[in-house]
């Protein structure tokens, strides 16, 4: 087959993206058919060829690989159903609402099918920009201030994200994502990359964002955000930090112990929240701390052989957590049905016996018992399970509560069903060996454990509520305090101006100073006179 | 390799060709509208033609050379090498486009035949500076476009525009006669300044030291005012009282242009970049760029004026082509070149579509901009892309400028330059990317069409520009690997410099 299908992924969504600038009939018919477009991403997996376009960009090549593949999978299925929940959901901004869904589809398709340094890092600037458009949706002060929150770290981690890659780039030319582990780069950079990326994983301390977009995106938008677009950042990690590096076993210790930290701290947190999704994203910051463990564990043995089970525990994370957030859109609480629907994904999340997640743990305890790190950290991975019971247990109280009349969308059912069956199928398709009755015990006694402390701890009172974003009012203030300090420093008082944001102000009130001075014409002949002067001692 | 006698008009013609079209105009006058409209169309695609005959002929390794002897050992000379062609190209282009856009924009308005006279007139300027094949010509046609925009500067003839030229005449008169200075000591120095990859002034290292270091501040601050190298930009914000063509031509197609051109000759092909790292103005001069480039950011994230933003966004991208070519080497350099194409394309992109939006809704501040996205789709699409292009976002233009320019600084050793990128790209996204949102995503503020006698036609005219622009500054960065495109270009006039 030729290459040019493998392009058929980005190409369509921003297409038809392009149409929804017209109204009328051709915008219903785009919204018919937007949904069905994640589709497309079957088709490289299926052909598997890599293809190059020498003449676009820098040199554009795409293809299929082991880390990709799963995500290929996780996309296709997730976006699709989300997007066809979506076409029923969202009612208001449409236009908005698809621009921002299909933009970002396309970029991520990119981030998927890359094979080149440039291809790569532009699906990922234009997914996680386009990400902006599906937080800020509802166009609250909430959902502005959320989106503000994630543009800035966003972009902040998206320029240490440049920065790697260009330094990739530096010494070897825009090469083929295959072939950096082979490649000697100082160790500064890596850790750029790896904190780039983790502001898309959503991992401590950088994990902020979440719990504040959730809330206010729509429904199908969290789904996304949570299930799938998340994996960009592991995407990331794998190519830009391959396990195989040379110093791969230096980095890995603290990425270790900093997912362990994360997956107990994104259930700490999460047990004091009082809304739904903001649960649920918490879940997902403690779930990327799981993800980002195995990932450490591959970089300390240093080879790829475990690439299948990390694609397990992300099809595994990315279906039953997208179920999830799309049952927070269909009154949970209401019907035998809808609970059983809830259940099945919050059961396989918690990785109880013989669900998905159960394989997935065992994934992760079979890289742990191949590595140098001892098999006692089994234990603390034993009560991470426990943690996300509690958590679910939380979210299942909260979710049952919830009996707003909407319909049960078949879209979710179908979500609910291939999270339960996908990942068997990808078991099978790759001979992984689960050691399925060995883990029996392994993966209940952590849920015993769960449901003795939810009996013990019932009757007392409950906790007071964080507001959800908790490091955020900590960065903010530290922003503030940063700006304020500076502009008492520079002895200048805040001259108040009209209509600016108490930042700017001070800013304002600095260059107004400067510029005046500096644009007298005496006074910019004389510096340059200056500057010439310095420059001749110092050249001399 | 010279080429045969008949095809050595050309580069005369390329100058000649824009001056006989300001005489017409001239001479034609005010009321023979159809005339004027007919000679400026013609001879901007008759420049665009012969540019892109000159530039395959360069391409296939032809020679152009004229020179013209004004007192004996006196001599201007218009030579056609690779990177006349780089910023002739751009400009022919350029100016076909803003042709258009300032047929439309103002052929409803008084004084028309001195406009389009002095507009034709600084692009025939443009083409003898992308030409000039040694200093003394550099200057002259240099100092030519100083005085051919002025006119333009004060065109509408209020005092703030009055105030305007004042002020650009002032610091571009001061930078002439330090040119001037520069460049007769330089020549009493060496003889003759000709233009040659690689510099002509390594000999006079050892002797001359002190001398070239001072001609060299001399010559840079001479051309850093028309680059508006900070602290010698102030006579930029101040020239966008003019109507937007001027701004276009201002900002993208000449004069800041002129400016970073003539710093990059001064660097490649006077001094070369050996001797300005042997003599110590390397890092010095990478530090006054660096400098501009974020100053120029903070400043624009305090205007609230729409083309007052632009131009200190302008302030900051040009330090970029400064930056490229003074940390050298292939990539660095490469990525500065080609900014003077790319950041050319977006911002003259910014500026049709800020000045249509004040021509036709009296659009000029920031605020004002909320929801126009969806009243001008068109308009606003075209905008944002530039405006993104501006922040570095793949796969437009800037992004492939900023990638060169950060994997060259960091080839040279210079890690912490891609701090001043990133904190440049950062700034950018924060003064371009509150426009877009009012654009999409704020509510429609009910505005009333300003009553101006435009026919259908012209509004055309000054949307399609600005499309046309934006589509060019998408294309030129999706297809940057194509063996055509600027890039490829640059890069192989940066791979022809001895290393």
């Amino acid at each position: 087959m030729s290459g040019w299908l493998n392009a058929l992924p980005v190409m369509l969504p921003l297409l038809t993206a392009a149409v929804f600038a017209r109204r009328g009939r051709a915008r219903s018919l785009a919204v018919i058919i937007a949904p069905w477009l994640p589709l497309a991403l079957l088709v490289p997996l299926w052909q598997a060829d890599a293809s190059a376009a020498p003449v676009l960009l820098l040199g554009l090549r795409l293809g299929v690989d082991a880390f990709s593949a799963p995500l290929l999978l996780l996309s296709a299925l997730a976006w699709t159903l989300a997007g066809v929940f979506a076409r029923g959901a969202i009612r208001r901004g449409q236009m908005r609402f698809w621009v921002g869904w299909l933009v970002s589809l396309a970029g991520m398709s990119l981030v998927l099918l890359a094979a080149d340094l440039a291809g790569f890092y532009a699906g990922y600037a234009t997914l996680s920009l386009a990400s902006w458009l599906l937080v800020i949706h509802a166009r609250s002060d909430q959902a502005w201030h959320a989106g503000r929150v994630y543009l800035v770290i966003t972009l902040l981690g998206e320029m240490a994200v440049f920065a790697a890659v260009v330094a990739i780039a530096a010494g070897h030319g825009n090469v083929a994502l295959g072939s950096i582990d082979a490649l000697p780069l100082a160790d500064h950079w890596r850790w750029l990359a790896l904190a780039g990326f983790a502001v898309k994983m959503g991992v401590f301390p950088l994990h902020v964002w979440l719990p504040l977009a959730h809330p206010v995106a729509p429904v199908p938008s969290s789904a996304i955000l949570s299930g799938v677009i998340v994996k960009a950042g592991l995407l990331g990690w794998l190519r830009l930090v391959p396990p195989g590096i040379e110093h791969g076993i230096e980095l890995a210790p603290v990425l270790f112990g900093l997912g362990l930290f994360t997956a107990f701290f994104g259930v700490a947190v999460g047990l004091l929240q009082r809304q739904l999704k903001v649960v649920l994203a918490y879940s997902t910051i403690s779930q990327m701390g799981l993800v980002l463990v195995l990932y450490a564990l591959m970089l300390a043995g240093g080879s790829q052989e475990m690439a299948p089970w990390l694609g397990l525990l992300v099809l595994h994370h990315g279906l039953n957590k997208a179920a999830l957030f799309i049952a927070c859109g269909c009154a949970p609480g209401r019907g035998w049905l809808r609970g059983v629907l809830v259940a099945l994904p919050a059961l396989a999340l918690t990785g109880a016996p013989l669900t998905t997640g159960m394989l997935a743990k065992a994934g992760i305890k079979q890289a742990l018992a191949t590595s140098s790190f001892g098999a006692g950290w089994a234990t603390v991975l034993g009560l991470s399970s426990t943690a996300t019971a509690l958590l679910l247990w939380h979210f299942w109280r909260l979710a049952r509560a919830d009996r707003k009349y909407r319909h049960v969308r078949p879209a979710w059912v179908v979500l609910v069903l291939s999270a339960l069956f996908v990942p068997w199928a990808w078991l099978a398709i790759h001979d992984l060996d689960a050691h399925l009755l060995g883990g029996l015990w392994a993966a209940s006694w952590p849920l015993l454990l769960a449901a003795g402390l939810i009996a013990l701890l019932r009757g007392l009172p409950r906790p007071p509520a964080l507001p959800a974003g908790d490091l955020v009012i900590l960065y903010q203030s530290l922003a503030r305090y940063v700006v304020t300090v500076l502009g008492r420093i520079a002895g200048l008082q805040g001259r108040a101006l009209p209509n600016l944001h108490p930042v700017h102000v001070r800013l304002n009130a600095r260059f107004l100073d400067l510029e005046q001075r500096l644009t007298a014409l005496p006074v910019a002949g004389l510096l340059v006179l200056g500057i010439g002067g310095l420059l001749w001692l110092f050249a001399r | 390799m010279s080429a045969g006698g008949s095809a050595q008009f050309l580069p005369p013609a390329l100058v000649l060709v824009s001056a006989l079209a300001a005489v017409i105009i001239f001479i034609a006058g005010e009321a023979r509208q159809r005339l004027r409209i007919t000679v400026n169309l013609a001879a901007a695609l008759l420049k665009l033609a012969l540019v892109i005959w000159i530039g395959l002929a360069v391409l296939a390794g032809e020679d152009f050379r004229y020179s013209f002897e004004l007192v004996p050992g006196v001599e201007l000379i218009l030579h056609a090498d690779a990177m006349s062609i780089l910023f002739a190209s751009l400009s022919a282009v350029l100016w076909l486009v803003t042709t258009i856009y300032a047929i439309a924009y103002l052929e409803h308005t008084p004084n028309r035949a001195r406009f389009f006279g002095f507009f034709s007139l600084c692009v025939s300027a443009t083409m003898g500076i992308a030409l000039a094949g040694n200093l003394l010509t550099l200057f002259v046609f240099y100092e030519l476009l100083t005085l051919t925009t002025w006119p333009l500067v004060v065109h509408d003839g209020t005092p703030r525009a009055l105030a305007a030229g004042r002020s650009y005449l002032r610091y571009t008169l001061v930078a002439g006669v330090l040119l001037l200075t520069a460049m007769i000591w330089l020549y009493g120095l060496t003889g003759n300044v000709v233009f040659t990859p690689g510099g002509i002034v390594a000999p006079l290292v050892e002797t001359e030291r002190t001398a070239l270091q001072v001609i060299f501040v001399l010559l840079i601050a001479g051309f850093g005012v028309k680059a508006a190298l900070v602290p010698l930009h102030g006579w930029l914000p101040k020239a966008m009282v003019a109507p937007a063509p001027v701004s276009a031509l201002l900002h993208a197609v000449a004069v800041v242009k002129a400016g970073a051109f003539g710093i990059l000759r001064v660097i490649e092909d006077v001094y070369g970049h050996a001797v300005v790292v042997e003599l110590g103005l390397q890092l010095p001069l990478i530090a006054v760029a660096s400098w501009t480039i974020l100053i120029g950011s903070l400043l624009a994230l305090r205007e609230h004026h729409l083309k007052r933003r632009l131009a200190y966004s302008t302030v900051s991208q040009v330090s970029y082509i400064v930056l490229g070519v003074a940390v050298g080497g292939v990539l660095a350099t490469a990525g500065g070149m080609v900014h003077l194409v790319h950041q050319g394309l977006m911002k003259i992109t910014l500026f049709f579509c800020a000045g249509t939006l004040g021509l036709l809704l009296g659009v000029h501040r920031i605020e004002q901009l909320d929801g126009l996205g969806r009243r001008m789709p068109w308009l606003g699409v075209s905008f944002t892309v530039a405006a993104l292009g501006m922040m570095g976002m793949p796969p437009l233009v800037g992004f492939v400028s900023k990638w060169y320019l950060a994997t060259g600084a960091l080839a040279a050793g210079l890690p912490w330059l891609v701090a001043v990128l990133i904190g440049s790209a950062l700034l950018n996204a924060a003064y371009f990317l509150p426009l877009v949102r009012r654009l999409w995503l704020a509510d429609h503020a009910p505005l009333e069409d300003v009553p101006v006698a435009i026919n259908r036609i012209s509004r055309l005219a000054l949307v399609a520009t600005a499309v046309a622009t934006a589509l060019l500054s998408v294309a030129l960065g999706l297809f940057a690997a194509h063996p055509l495109s600027p890039l490829n270009w640059v890069l192989a006039i940066a791979r022809s410099y001895p290393s």
